[in-house]
């Protein structure tokens, strides 16, 4: 009988050994393809999940809001099963699922820290850190209206990579970190050096952050940086003034705004007290922005309930 | 004495130093240069001989209009669109002391000396004027429209309730064409700066930006900015007036000008448009009123539990502050219940745990909590998720499906070779003693032809297994034999073989 001639168990014991070896191996030729890394490293960081599964519900995330999370890799992996589990006919497929999960959920962890630089097209690809992914969604008309807002994340001083920066809508965005910040910075998208004012929309008031100008000579007030506020933690220093009043709109009453500038600075911070022409203009460049959270310092900031 | 530098070495690349202005060695003007030469201890002589010498002298500069090559750019850009309004008009000239080039008082320094002493001139002789839409509108609009006269007509209107400029000496000829705009004054006066505003509104700047493109400054040097004082209309067209003040100390902002003027007769160095949409707020402050009431706060992803009526379970507590929200979902059954969900963002740190996974099935990966009769629904509506993404990517789906049967055809192959390899060894393997080593021959020499012979399309038997034989086998055995796929035909051929022997 040409049948029981093949020692069928013999090999069954073989194939389950070497399926084994293959999923204990911890060598770095990893099974999945290129191509396959690549989509399941897009799945895992959320291409194309929708919006609603991310935030369930509207009153997690208001309008005009940030909210800073973890991510679950529990959850992404979830997705990853499911992804995997697509043309899984008999048990044969699900042995195979069963025994590489674990090795395709790493090799995806290591490509999607590369992800963003492959989509760039620089090679500047990231290294799993502790594999911790954090991240931010940020739904405001700040999104919709500085298309170039820049977002930086640092841990201790040292940046962190941006695995993912994407609108999930108009005025949505998404960040996704690569470990855990202690400051994340927001830059306003510098269009060329111009003047200008911070206000309300229509306000008739403004204010304007004081920069310093180099004085004194020992560096206490760098030039061109905001002076941070001592009284406020996180905060920085800034004057207020108004529009000229009168029949007609807009016109910035300068020599008001000159005195409010200089009643602000601290002491020492202006060459003999008094603002020049060069330093008013240092005072109302405009063009970067800067928001920046710290955690421990003015995070979390606030609720707004 | 000032000191002009026109190479911006002194400055670190990239970046920017802001000079309250740079003084050209002689304002424009009329001036006289003297020399006075003594000779002295002359034999025969009571008094030294004095020889005096002088020269007229004419500094020439920009005055009614300005070469376009001397502009380096405009912001807000001409003809462009964009959210200007916060922005203050500003225009940067190449000619990096132009603004300071004249006095705006033509006879203000006429007769002063030029040496070390000279008071710096900050007061620029140029200004921008915002003009909104509606102020160009209808004729004789309070903003104007700019037209062409001659000099003359520019310091002498032939309507004598606009008010021309005091220009002094006019240098060169009367009947050239200047192009002018009248403004109403008291339009003017609302719109236009003091003249103790005018010197924060034009500084200079060195640039250096070696080694990258900064801010939109590609060009190193020294350059001269002009500032306006009114913000764009939002959502308007505006138009920019950049003008001649020189003449208009007296005119300006805060000052009294005689009732019987109506229109003032301004210079018009240039002009441009661009359009401003509807107003925002500044980055700045829509960062900070993140916070204000009403607006949504930064914080941890969380639901707000005051939005929850009534007490809280500890449970339910714990749930929202991890990031849990309770939604309704429709059961198998029919039935709706209320279960939890969390998305791939928590609000709390996880920890990767490959003992949840693999989930071969959604259901699988379900939580229940049985003390509270509720479902967990977070993994098992990603497991989902992940597998319609997967379905609906029919490049992945068809990739990853191919790719794992290679992977796995690949390993059988590798299997099937390794156990005949096995096979073969044994087959030749030295063996203690002639009873196995026969043993072994035959056993392997089955298989290695087994395995050979398996790959050659034999004429098949027809299965019988399921065939109708009363009599012959009970349906005990008929079981046994389906169970264990022996052949029925020898079955029964070795049952009447052990009939035969036992009779």
């Amino acid at each position: 009988m040409i049948k029981s001639w093949r020692n069928y168990e013999a090999l069954h014991q073989e194939v389950a050994s070497s399926l084994l070896q293959a999923s204990e191996s911890t060598s770095t030729t990893l099974p999945l393809t290129d191509e396959l890394a690549t989509w399941l490293a897009q799945l895992s960081l959320l291409y194309g999940v929708p919006v609603e599964y991310m935030v369930a519900d509207a009153r997690l995330l208001p309008t005009e809001s940030m909210r800073f999370f973890y991510v679950d890799r529990n959850w992404t992996n979830r997705l990853i099963d499911g992804a995997i589990s697509v043309g899984v006919l008999s048990s044969m497929e699900k042995v195979f699922n069963e025994a590489f999960f674990e090795r395709i959920y790493a090799q995806v962890n290591e490509k999607q820290v590369q992800l963003r630089a492959i989509l760039r097209s620089t090679n500047n690809g990231g290294q799993v850190v502790d594999g911790t992914l954090t991240g931010l969604l940020f739904r405001s008309q700040v999104v919709s209206g500085w298309p170039g807002l820049e977002v930086n994340a640092s841990a201790k001083g040292t940046a962190l990579d941006l695995l993912r920066m994407d609108r999930l809508s108009d005025n949505t965005l998404l960040c996704l970190f690569n470990g855990i910040p202690d400051t994340v910075d927001f830059i306003e998208p510098g269009e060329g050096l111009h003047f200008g004012i911070n206000r309300e929309a229509d306000a008739d008031t403004f204010n304007i952050y004081l920069r310093g100008l180099g004085f004194p000579k020992d560096g206490a007030y760098p030039a061109g940086e905001q002076i941070k506020d001592p009284d406020t933690p996180g905060g920085y220093l800034q004057a207020s003034s108004s529009l000229r009043g009168g029949t007609e709109k807009g016109v910035v009453a300068i020599t008001d705004l000159v005195s409010s500038l200089e009643s602000k600075f601290p002491s020492g911070a202006l060459e003999n007290g008094t603002l020049t022409p060069g330093g008013f203009a240092v005072q109302m460049v405009q063009g970067a922005g800067f928001q920046q959270y710290v955690f421990g310092e003015n995070y979390p900031i606030c609720e707004a309930e | 004495m000032n000191r002009i530098s026109t190479q911006p070495a002194s400055v670190a690349p990239g970046h920017i130093q802001f000079l309250d202005s740079i003084q050209p060695p002689l304002p424009a003007g009329e001036y006289t240069l003297t020399a006075t030469q003594v000779v002295k201890d002359l034999p025969g002589e009571t008094s030294d001989p004095v020889y005096d010498a002088s020269q007229q002298l004419l500094v020439d500069g920009p005055r009614f209009a300005l070469n376009p090559a001397q502009i380096h750019m405009v912001y807000p850009p001409a003809n462009q669109s964009g959210d200007f309004s916060n922005s203050l008009p500003s225009i940067v000239f190449s000619n990096f002391s132009l603004p300071w080039s004249r006095e705006i008082d033509p006879s203000g320094a006429a007769d002063a000396p030029i040496d070390g002493d000279t008071p710096i001139n900050q007061v620029p002789w140029m200004g921008l004027l915002t003009i909104y839409s509606g102020d160009l509108e209808g004729t004789g609009s309070k903003a104007g429209t700019p037209f062409s006269v001659s000099v003359s007509e520019l310091v002498n209107p032939a309507d004598d309730t606009v008010l021309p400029p005091d220009l002094g000496k006019i240098y060169g000829p009367m009947d050239n064409k200047v192009a002018v705009v009248d403004l109403d004054i008291s339009y003017f006066q609302a719109i236009s700066p003091s003249l103790e505003e005018l010197p924060f509104l034009a500084h200079s700047r060195v640039v250096n930006t070696d080694g990258k493109v900064m801010l939109g400054m590609e060009d190193d040097g020294c350059f001269s900015v002009i500032i306006g004082n009114r913000l764009p209309n939002a959502g308007d067209q505006n138009t920019i007036y950049l003008v001649s003040y020189e003449g208009h100390q007296a005119h300006l902002h805060g000052s009294t000008i005689e009732t019987r003027y109506q229109k003032i007769r301004l210079a018009l160095l240039g002009s441009w448009q661009f359009s401003t949409l509807a107003n925002r707020g500044s980055f700045l402050n829509l960062m900070e009123d993140l916070c204000k009431p009403g607006r949504g706060g930064v914080k941890l992803l969380q639901m707000p539990d005051a939005e929850v009526a009534g007490e809280l379970s500890p449970l339910a507590k714990e749930a929202l502050e991890i990031g849990y929200v309770p939604l309704q979902n429709d059961m198998r059954v029919g039935e709706r219940a209320t279960s939890w969900y969390r998305g791939p963002f928590v609000a709390a740190p996880t920890r990767e745990d490959a003992a949840y996974g693999p989930y071969h099935f959604s259901d699988h990966a379900m939580h229940y909590d049985p003390e509270y009769g509720m479902f967990n629904h977070a993994y098992s509506a990603a497991w989902q998720i992940g597998r319609l993404l997967a379905l609906s990517d029919a490049a992945f789906s068809a990739g990853f499906f191919s790719w794992r049967n290679d992977y796995l055809k690949s390993l059988l192959q590798e299997a099937k070779r390794s156990v005949t390899q096995k096979q073969a060894q044994a087959l030749g393997a030295e063996a203690v003693d002639g009873k196995r080593k026969r043993y072994s021959i035959v056993a392997g020499l089955q298989h290695v032809l087994a395995s050979d012979f398996s790959n050659v399309d034999w004429p098949k038997v027809p299965g019988r297994a399921n065939e109708d034989l009363p009599g012959l086998l009970s349906d005990k055995e008929q079981q046994a034999i389906h169970l264990s796929g022996d052949d029925p035909i020898l079955f029964i051929k070795k049952k009447i073989q052990q009939q035969k022997s036992e009779q």
